[in-house]
Formats: C-alpha cells, structure tokens, sequence
C-alpha cells in the first residue's frame, strides 16, 4: 500500500507566488537595462551630435573670422551658408532648419549674440545646449599700450537637436 | 486552497510590488542624470576647439601688434636718422632689428590682457620672442598660457607658435622701389645738388608715375598715390643716403643707398 501524500496547496501557491515574483523581478531589471542603455545612448550620441557640430563651426570662424564681422543679417547670412556647405561636405546630407534658426543681435558696444538650433535629423529628439564664446582682435592702433584693448564679443547660443 | 497560503502570497506579492516601485522610482531619478553622461568628455574635447580660436585671435592680435610696430618704427625712422628700422633686406641674410620683441610685446600685451579679462584664461604678458625662418615671422611664447576646462573641472597648457607667413616677402614690392630711388641717386650723382635733383626726377614723374611730394629740411619726402612714403636724406658726415619707405598702416623697411661719389647735400 502506498501512501500518496497530496501536494500541499500553500506550497504550490508559495512556489508560484516565488517564481511570478521572480519574473517580475527579472522583467523589471531587463527593462531598467534596456532603458538606462538607450539613455546612456541618447546621451553619448547627443554629445557627440555636439562635439561634431562645433567642430564645424570652429574650423569655419578660425578659417574666417570675418563672417562675424558685418551687421546681424549679414552674419546670420555667412553662418548659415556655411554651416550648410560645411555640414553636407562632412555628412553628405543637407542640415535641417538652417538658416531660419539663426538669430544674431549685433552691437557695438558689449558681446554680440547669436542663437541657433541645429537640428540635424528629421525626428532629431536629445538636444543640448552650449555656449561658445569668439573673442576677436579689434585693428586699431594702439597709443596707451598699457590698457586693454576692447576686442568683439560674441557669444553663440547652440542648441544641437540630434537623434 | 488553504486561504492561509494565499494570504502569504499576496503578502509576498505586495511587498515585491512595493520594493519594486520603491526600485523604480530611485532609478528613474538617476536614469535622468544620464543625460549628464559624456559632460566631462565633451568638456575636454571641447577644449581643442577654444585653443584653435585661441590661436587664431593671437595670429591677428599679431598680425595688428605687427602693423602697429611697423607703423611705429616708421616713426622713429623719421625722427631718428640713424635709425633703420626692422629689417635690412638688403644685406643678406636678413637682419632683424633686435628690439622688435620688446616692441611687439608691447602692442601685443594689451590684446592679451583683454582675452584674460573675458575668457578667464592665465595669460603672461611680454612672454613672445620674435624669430625669422626663411621668409616667415616665427612668434613663440615662452611661457605657457593656462586654460581652464568648462565646469572648472581640469585646465589645458598651451605654448603657442605663431607665423606670419611671407612677411619678411611684404617688403618685396619695395624693391622696386629700392631700385627706382638708386636711379634717382645715381642720375644725381655728382650734380650740385642732390637733393633738387631728386626732387626733379620725382616731380617729372620719370621715376614714380604718381605722387605727391614735400621737402624740408634736406629730406624729401615723396607720397605715391599707393599710397607709400618715401623718406630720403643723407646721414650726416658718411657718403650714405638712407631711404626710408612705410605705408601709412603696414610695414616700414629702410634701405641705406651708397653713392660712388656723392655730391653734397644742400642744407
């Protein structure tokens, strides 16, 4: 004769209950990684969408500071042309919404601004923000050596949106 | 189903719940820190960009510095006859006038001194020195200049070379005119007066085709519609004249002309 002990319910229900925890568990950890890599994604390639872009706009000021010369719509006219050329050469494909976002305030006295977004896709979702400051020698000549000269100030806003 | 077991579960269930949502909560408000990821990376490369525009503020802070060096050996040239400012191209090698870098580090200390006060960077004044290789300006700082990353976070050492390409070839052009001032010397050697005798050469237009002249005082100044003036007299007591050419805003050079045999000056 043998005695068939059924299997105790609270067990099966505390093994069940354990296992469905588990997968919980294991689920929510697999999508914090999921998530935490695409942010960390996100970020570095913002980052670098950043770092690339002013890459460009430096090499193109240090080739020819003059394009930050000359009165606002001038200089928004020489940044966007630029820009663009520069940002085709290099990716092979047009910028989007240059120039309508470039908006320069020149001044005589006091830095000059200039903001821009740079949107470099479509759908271009992680932007960030940075300031970069051009210092440019102001020709004149100088009779109170001691002093300091007023050089032009201008401080570009950038905005770069990229995916 | 024992209900005693089932209450177990669901307590079990809701502490993982809230465990889970405590997790949750605690990660997400540092999943949004990520977006800082990269800040100290993108800070440092970041920072060969502002070196560059750096660099390129020093050359044309050089290149202003320059002109304002010449502009102010020229004159000294015309104050001081015994002095032949810059350069002597026409000895060879090329002469380079040995308080040209205090004079530089003059004019360009202040445009230092600006850039310190706006971008913060750790810039010593009277610090270049002033070469020439081949046909080219060589400016090197002697010491170091100190950037600091963004976000304060590190500093960037910098020793600038600066080179004014073909600047010592700027004063080229004058030879010509070197060359045409030795014919008016030499088509007025020997005659009773040099001086008139240039100042006719000058005023037919044989030799310059387009100016405007002054004379005073023994020197004859001639000013080319180009416009370069032309400064000429005879150094006292030797058989030189000296030749002094500068446009009104770049660069001076100074010939000093030898006649065979000089005639004297009227005074």
């Amino acid at each position: 004769m043998t005695n068939k002990k059924a299997a105790d319910p609270r067990a099966i229900v505390l093994i069940f209950s354990a296992l469905a925890m588990a997968l919980a568990i294991i689920i929510f950890y697999i999508w914090l990684g999921i998530s935490g890599v695409e942010k960390q994604q996100s970020s570095i390639n913002g980052r670098v969408g950043l770092i690339f872009f002013d890459n460009l706009l430096t090499d193109a000021i240090v080739e020819n500071p003059s394009i930050l010369r000359g009165t606002a719509g001038t200089v928004q006219t020489n940044l966007a042309k630029l820009i663009s050329s520069r940002y085709v050469q290099s990716k092979g494909a047009p910028i989007i919404g240059v120039p309508d976002d470039i908006k320069c305030q020149m001044l005589n006295t006091g830095p000059s601004v200039c903001s821009m977004t740079i949107r470099t896709t479509a759908d271009a979702s992680n932007c960030f923000t940075y300031l970069r400051q051009v210092i440019l020698p102001e020709s004149r000549f100088v009779t109170a050596k001691s002093e300091p000269l007023p050089s032009k100030i201008i401080n570009m806003n950038v905005r770069v949106c990229s995916e | 189903m024992n209900k005693k077991g089932l209450d177990y579960a669901a307590l079990l269930l809701l502490v993982v719940i809230i465990g889970l949502v405590i997790i949750f909560v605690q990660v997400q408000s540092k999943l949004d820190k990520v977006s800082n990821l990269g800040v100290n990376q993108e800070n440092i490369l970041r920072v060969n960009n502002d070196v560059k525009l750096f660099e390129r503020y020093l050359k044309d802070a050089s290149e202003i510095a320059m002109g304002n060096v010449l502009v102010e050996f020229s004159e000294i040239g015309r104050t001081k006859e015994e002095a032949c400012p810059l350069i002597k191209k026409d000895s060879s090698p090329v002469i380079l006038e040995p308080h040209l870098t205090t004079f530089f580090n003059q004019h360009i200390n202040p445009y230092l001194m600006n850039h310190a006060i706006i971008s913060k960077y750790d810039i010593p004044v009277n610090n270049f020195k002033i070469g020439i290789e081949g046909n080219d300006f060589v400016i090197s700082a002697v010491k170091p200049i100190t950037m600091k990353l963004a976000g304060e976070k590190g500093e960037v050492s910098v020793r600038p070379i600066i080179i004014l390409p073909n600047y010592v070839d700027r004063f080229g052009e004058y030879d010509e005119y070197l060359e045409r001032a030795r014919n008016v010397l030499r088509n007025c050697d020997g005659n009773e007066n040099p001086f008139e005798c240039s100042k006719s050469h000058l005023k037919n237009g044989a030799v310059w085709e387009s100016y405007d002249y002054q004379a005073s005082g023994g020197r004859i100044q001639g000013i080319t519609t180009k416009p370069i003036e032309i400064d000429m007299y005879k150094v006292p007591n030797t058989n030189n004249y000296k030749i002094t050419f500068h446009t009104l805003y770049q660069s001076t050079v100074c010939y000093q002309v030898t006649l065979n045999s000089p005639a004297q000056p009227s005074t």
